[in-house]
Formats: C-alpha cells, structure tokens, sequence
C-alpha cells in the first residue's frame, strides 16, 4: 500500500464514519437500487459496497448475502482505488481475480462491472453487477449503471442529511427540555426589542407570548429598551459584565412583582440580522420566593430576637473562639452596654476583666471561660461583672456549649442580677449583728445579778433558792454560748472572722485548750487523755484553741463517765492532725455528715439532755476551712465518734521565719 | 481607807450591777453616771479615785468623753478603765493606746471585777 493510498483509505474511512453506514441494516432506499440494477443489466448479482478500512460492507444484496467480507477477495475495493469504473469481462481471465472464491467456488461467478459511488467528493464504494457468464456492457447498459450509482450517492447524500436533520431534532429536544427545567425565565428578544420565544417559567410568568411577540416595555413596565439594563446590551458591547438588575415586571393579569435580570448579546445579532433574528437573551429570575423566604427568615429572627428580650437573664452567645455573637437586652441592660460593645468582643475581657479587689482577672484562670472552652455546663454564684462605668454587679452565671452532634459550635453564657440577693444578705448579717448585742446586754445583767445571788453577796440563801438559782445561771450561760457561737457563725459566713495564721504547734493548743477544760470533763466524771506530739501548722492559734475547745466539750458531752476523751496530735500522709475521741455510743453511718449542720443534733432528746448551741461543729468546719484544712468524722456505734482536724503542714522553719508574727496580746474573749 | 470609783455607763442595769459588784464584793465607795454631762459633773464633783468608763455609748461615746473628762477640773490625772464589749483585736490595741490606765472586757463577772480593777489600778487587796 502507497503513502498516497494510505491516506485516501483513512480520508475514505473518515467519510464512512460520517456516514455512519458501516455495520448498518438494509435499506430499501438501496435494495431497490439494487434490485432495479440487477433486472435492468441482466446480472444475477448486483450489490452496494462500501469499503472501509479494513473490511468490506455489503449495504444492499441481490442474488448474494448482504453484510460484512474480506477486503482481501474484494474486486469493488479495486474500483475504489483507481475512482473509476471497473468492468472484468471474465475474471476467470484476470490474473487479480482468477484465484478468488466467488470465481472458483458457488456461485462461479464470471463477469464484474463496478461503478464508484461518491460521498463528500470521496469515492467511498460501488454499485456492482456480477454474472455467470464472461461478457461486456454496452453503452447503454454503462449509462444504465452510471445512472443508478448517482442515485445510490443522492441516498447516500440522503442519510446525511436525514441524520443531521435528526441530531438537529434531538439537539432541540434536549435544549427545549433544558430551557422548560430552568428556573429561570428566558425571553428570546428581536432587534425590534420584541420578546418572540419564552421558556415555560418566563410563560408561567408572562403567559403565552403572541406570534408576533410582546414588546419589551409591556413585560417590564418602567425599564425602556433605551435605558439600562437593556440598552447597554443593545449597544452590544461584549465585554459588559453580565450583572443581574432588579426591576419590575407585569404578568399577563397586569399585577407586578419583582425580578431580577441578565441580559446578553446573542452571537451574529449584528445590523445586518433580520428583524426577527433573536437579538438579546433575557433571563428573568422571580424574585417572588425569595421575598417570602427573606421574610420568613426575618419573622424567626423577630420571634427569637422577641423571646430574648422579653428574657430577665442575659443571654450571650458567643461562637467557639469565645467571640460574642448576640447578646440580649437583659444582658446589655445589666452591663450598661450597647450592643456593638459586646458583640465581636469576648465576654470575659469586656466585663469579667477583674477580682472584686480589682486585679486583673486573666482568663485562662476563669473557671467559667475553662467550662466555655472545655465544653462542658458549669454555674458559678456569685461571680462579679463590671459595667461599662466600672460599677460592679454581682451576678450568678452559668455557661453551657452549644452542641449538634458531637460538634461544640460555640457557647451560651446566662447570667442574673443577684444584687437583691446580697443586699438580703447583708441585712441578716445586720440582723444578726444587732440581735446578737441586743441578746448580749440583757444576759449580761442577768449573768451578773445571779452572779452576785449565787455568791450570798446579797445575804444567805436556802438550799432550795441555791439551786433555782444555779438553775437560772447555768441557763443564762447556755444562752450566751448560743448568742456568742451564732456571731461567730455570722462571721464565718461573711468572710469577716479575724483570723491572724502564725506558726502554731498544734500540741501547745491542744495542752491548753484540754487544761482549760479539765475542770468540766471532772465534772462530768471521765478524764482527758493527751497524746500531744509536736507538730506546727499556719493557723491563727486562739481560732485553734475554739476549735479544739469545741471538739472537746462535744465529747465531754457524749461519752458516759468513767470512760476517757482522747486527744491527739501529730503528723500523718504529709499533713499536721489533731483528733479527738469519745468512747460514746457513736453517730448513725447516715447522719455523720449532718453533725456538721447548724443546730443539729442526733437525736432530738440529745438537744434537751446535752446542753450546746447545736453550731459548734460547724463553727469548727468553719474556721478549719478557712484555715486552709478539712474536718473528718469516723464513728461506730457503741464504740464511739473521732473527730480528725487535718492542716497543711507549716513550711520550713528557714521561709517561714520573716512571716512570724507576734502573738496577740493577751486574751480578747 | 475606801477608795471612790465613777462607774460610766448609758445601761441603768449594767451601772446598778457595777455598783454592787464594787461596793458589795469590792468595799469601793461608787458614784454612777449615765451621761457625759452628769460624768463630768461628777469627776469634778466626786473626784474619784478612778473612773469606769463604757466604750460603746450613744452620743459621746467612750474615747470622746475621755478626752472631755482630761480637759475638765479634777480630771486631768484621774485614772481610766474602759470597758468594752469589742473582742476585735485592733480596736482593743487602739484603746489601750489612748490615755487610759488598761482596758476590761463586757460581759464581767462581778464576783471578780473588784480584783481585776485593783489588778490593773495596783493597789493593794482590801
């Protein structure tokens, strides 16, 4: 094969593959071609061939089968190759086709006559008549086979044109389908400025558009052809940008609503198109949904916004950087901000910046700002905000993530005014203050006339008027122990109880307070045991001295007598401890941690039988608490009760030295 | 010899309790006075041996009738006892700083007071 021949078979294949005939069905366009040929020539055989690149395809048959064969035994591909006709009178004779089987084998065919059919001035294969017998055309019947193969290359031509018109169909189908499922509207608009074709949303929105067309100033009312944004791209300037316009347009019922255009230029619509040509595409986007959801999203934004507002806590969202996002009026209101103070801003830095003493308060120390980070709900009372004027109010927030899934999005900060709550407070503290002198004075007097009774100043006294007497004293005694423990209560809670910490052997308190004491474990008929060993703790040592002055006398007051109160000190597990022990008859396992509640007492004959205000045990919580320690409780019934006091231990001697300070003087109580 | 105490102090109770406790238990001769005006007219009428003198009084109150008592006749060397009810400790140590002879506690108990007040006056029991 030549260069010259390779490439008129790749350009012939390209043709056929337009064609799209290879490998395709009869036709009767081409089998009465065939068959008309066959009758009018004499020939028992007459066939289409289209000879592809590398096989031969049988499109019409008489007298032979149709369909696919060997390039190989192909007498037509040799009319092809020379692009003229081919008549072998006897091709027995002919040394090319002396050897192919339709010669040697059924059907024994002997004469050929081949005429080159073209498509796209390509020869792309022949009308053939085959016979039996050795013989020639005469002139008429080569002008007879001429003839035909013209018609065999119009149909060709036909299929062309038959499947271009059809591809056009499907193109337009699938535009046309494309153009009904836009949302959108599309206007096909003339150089007139007619709208001529409309999709189905522009029909849905403008109706059925006339043959004619509907001018463009009737479907948009108050935008003229002449001014934007129909104008610029009348003047067709390309490299205007495709901007969509709002406007107004006019549906078919003469209401208005709003759209949104975007108007082009469409390719060849220059001056000289027809007036019918589409000139300009418009694309008309409803703007009707848009403006119900846009109000539906702003009446839940009311909604929510109302609900907020009509909250008495403040409410601040914040996003997961901790950045306010939206902040209420109860918020705003209480911290004496507008909003743009707050959102954008991180809630700690505007208003949780400093302690009550006014240093600073960073916020990685923020238990809150932790919880905000950490995701996880906490509450905190009382906290302190500060205003905008740097007033301080006192308020009880709590935090809690904002989760969907497992995806913390940020954080909801609430928080209340407890302003009236502290001011309640520190009138019971007033109140109890003033009670508690009130209470003092009066027993004071009374204290001191018994006093002076009991001791026969006034003159001698019966035994009788002894004992009503010693009555009377002992109970006024009673009632200044509860008056004197409910101030230091007071105290304690208010955070106001003088406490001076000073290096203190808790051995030495312990010595004193069980001396000061003896006399009333004598009288009640048992003894105080002390185990002191050395040990010192930072505490203020007259505090310590109530403590273990109080741990005492509870004991005292529930061990049955003969039995001993033990009192030890020491260390133990790192810390300074100091316990007491009654041989008593124990605390109930689920009352233990009641003993430290105010006024509480085991059993309620306890309150008549033992005498005590029912707030020393939590006096000793108190003030160890305050002091930096815990109190423990271990009882077992019938066996007795331990009270165990553990303190931090002292630092060493060597730092603590410059922190000594003298002891007070004397004994205040 | 008995020796004259002036007992200050707005309660009628408190005063009555001080008089006896000093007079019965004490063998003090006691003035009493439940005002500033009526003490002074008594430090210069009586010219106690020592005045008694409550902290915690409405109007004049303790330290400012002190310093009246020192600017009046017969007061200017007499000594002074304060009694108070305060167990804080810095205004205990902010009374004995001023010109007082010591400071004695609220509530006392009479059967003691006299000694405390010969204790800290130092003169001899009897």
């Amino acid at each position: 094969m030549t260069d010259t021949q390779r490439s008129a078979t790749q350009v012939r294949a390209q043709v056929l593959q337009q064609l799209r005939v290879m490998g395709s069905p009869p036709e009767e366009r081409f089998d009465r071609i065939v068959r008309l040929a066959g009758r009018l020539l004499g020939t028992p055989v007459a066939m289409v061939n289209l000879i592809g690149s590398d096989q031969m395809w049988t499109k019409a048959a008489e007298g032979i089968s149709a369909g696919a064969s060997d390039l190989e035994h192909s007498i037509c591909r040799h009319a092809v190759e020379q692009e003229s006709a081919l008549e072998v009178p006897d091709l027995a004779a002919d040394p090319r086709f002396a050897a192919n089987p339709v010669v040697t084998d059924d059907p024994h065919l002997r004469f050929y006559a081949g005429e080159p059919l073209r498509a796209d001035g390509v020869v792309v294969g022949t009308l053939c008549v085959l016979g039996p017998q050795p013989r020639s055309l005469g002139s008429l019947e080569r002008e007879l086979l001429a003839e035909l193969a013209s018609w065999a290359e119009a149909e060709l031509g036909n299929l062309t044109l038959n499947r271009l018109v059809a591809d056009l169909a499907e193109r337009e189908r699938r535009l046309g389908a494309v153009l009904a499922a836009v949302p959108e509207g599309v206007l096909l608009v003339d150089r007139a400025g007619r709208a001529r074709t409309a999709n189905l949303a522009a029909v849905e929105a403008f109706g059925e558009l006339p043959a004619d067309g509907t001018p463009l100033g009737e479907l948009f009312p108050g935008s003229p052809t002449d001014r934007p944004p129909f104008a610029q791209r009348r003047s067709g300037d390309p490299a205007l940008p495709l901007t969509p316009t709002a406007i107004t347009a006019r549906a078919a019922d003469g209401s208005t609503f709003p759209v949104e255009v975007t108007v082009s230029t469409l390719p060849g619509a220059d001056e000289e198109s027809a007036d019918a040509a589409a000139a300009m595409l418009v694309l008309v986007r409803d703007l009707r949904h848009l403006v119900r959801g846009e109000i539906e999203v702003r009446r839940q934004r009311r909604l929510v916004e109302l609900v907020l507002a009509s909250t008495g806590e403040g409410v601040v969202g914040a996003d997961r950087d901790g950045v306010i996002v939206i902040a209420n009026a109860a918020a705003r209101r209480m911290l004496g901000r507008r909003e743009s103070d707050l959102v954008g801003h991180r809630l700690h830095e505007v208003a949780h910046h400093s302690h009550d003493d006014g240093t600073p308060f960073p916020p990685q120390d923020c238990p809150v700002e932790r919880a905000r980070r950490e995701g996880v709900p906490l509450a905190v009372t009382p906290a302190s905000y500060w205003r905008r004027d740097g007033s301080r109010v006192p308020v009880e927030v709590s935090v809690a993530p904002m989760v969907v899934g497992e995806e913390v999005y940020g954080s909801v900060t609430t928080f209340r005014d407890v302003s009236d709550r502290e001011q309640v407070e520190e009138l019971k503290r007033q109140f109890t203050a003033v009670v508690s002198h009130e209470l003092r004075t009066p027993l004071t007097s009374v204290k001191g006339s018994l006093g002076l009774l009991r001791a026969g100043v006034m003159g001698p006294l019966s035994d009788e008027q002894q004992r009503l007497l010693a009555m009377a004293d002992d109970n006024a005694d009673r009632l200044r122990l509860l008056v004197d423990d409910l101030l230091d209560l007071e105290r304690l809670d208010a955070g106001r109880m003088p406490m001076r910490p000073e290096r203190t052997d808790l051995a030495d308190v312990a010595r004193r307070a069980a001396e000061s004491l003896d006399g009333a474990a004598r009288a009640a008929g048992l003894e105080l045991e002390v185990s002191a060993e050395p040990v010192e703790v930072l505490a203020d040592p007259h505090r310590m001295g109530q403590v273990v002055a109080n741990l005492l006398s509870n004991a005292i007051k529930f061990s049955p007598p003969g039995r001993p109160v033990l009192l030890r000190t020491g260390r133990e597990g790192g810390q300074a401890f100091l316990a007491v022990s009654d041989r008593g008859r124990g605390i109930p396992a689920d009352q233990l941690e009641a003993v430290f509640e105010r006024f509480r007492q085991v059993s309620p004959e306890d309150s008549r039988k033992q005498s005590g205000s029912g707030l020393g045990l939590s006096i000793v919580q108190g003030i160890v608490e305050r002091s930096g320690g815990r109190v423990e409780v271990d009882s077992e019934l019938g066996v007795g009760t331990t009270f165990t006091v553990r303190l931090p231990l002292a630092p060493t001697p060597d730092l603590a030295v410059a922190e000594q300070s003298p002891s007070p003087q004397g004994d205040p109580s | 010899m008995s020796r004259t105490l002036l007992v200050v102090d707005d309660e009628p109770d408190i005063r009555e309790l001080a008089r006896l406790s000093l007079e019965r238990v004490g063998g003090f001769a006691v003035h009493t006075a439940g005002s500033a005006d009526e003490a002074l007219a008594a430090v210069e009428q009586v010219r106690p041996d020592l005045v008694l003198l409550d902290v915690m009084m409405p109007g004049t109150d303790g330290p400012a009738l002190l310093a009246r008592i020192r600017r009046s006749p017969g007061g200017e060397d007499v000594p002074v006892l304060f009694l108070t009810a305060s167990v804080q400790d810095h205004q205990l140590a902010g009374l004995r700083a001023l010109d007082v002879l010591g400071v004695l506690s609220k509530p006392f108990d009479p059967m003691t007071l006299p000694d405390q007040v010969r204790a800290v006056a130092g003169w001899a029991a009897g």
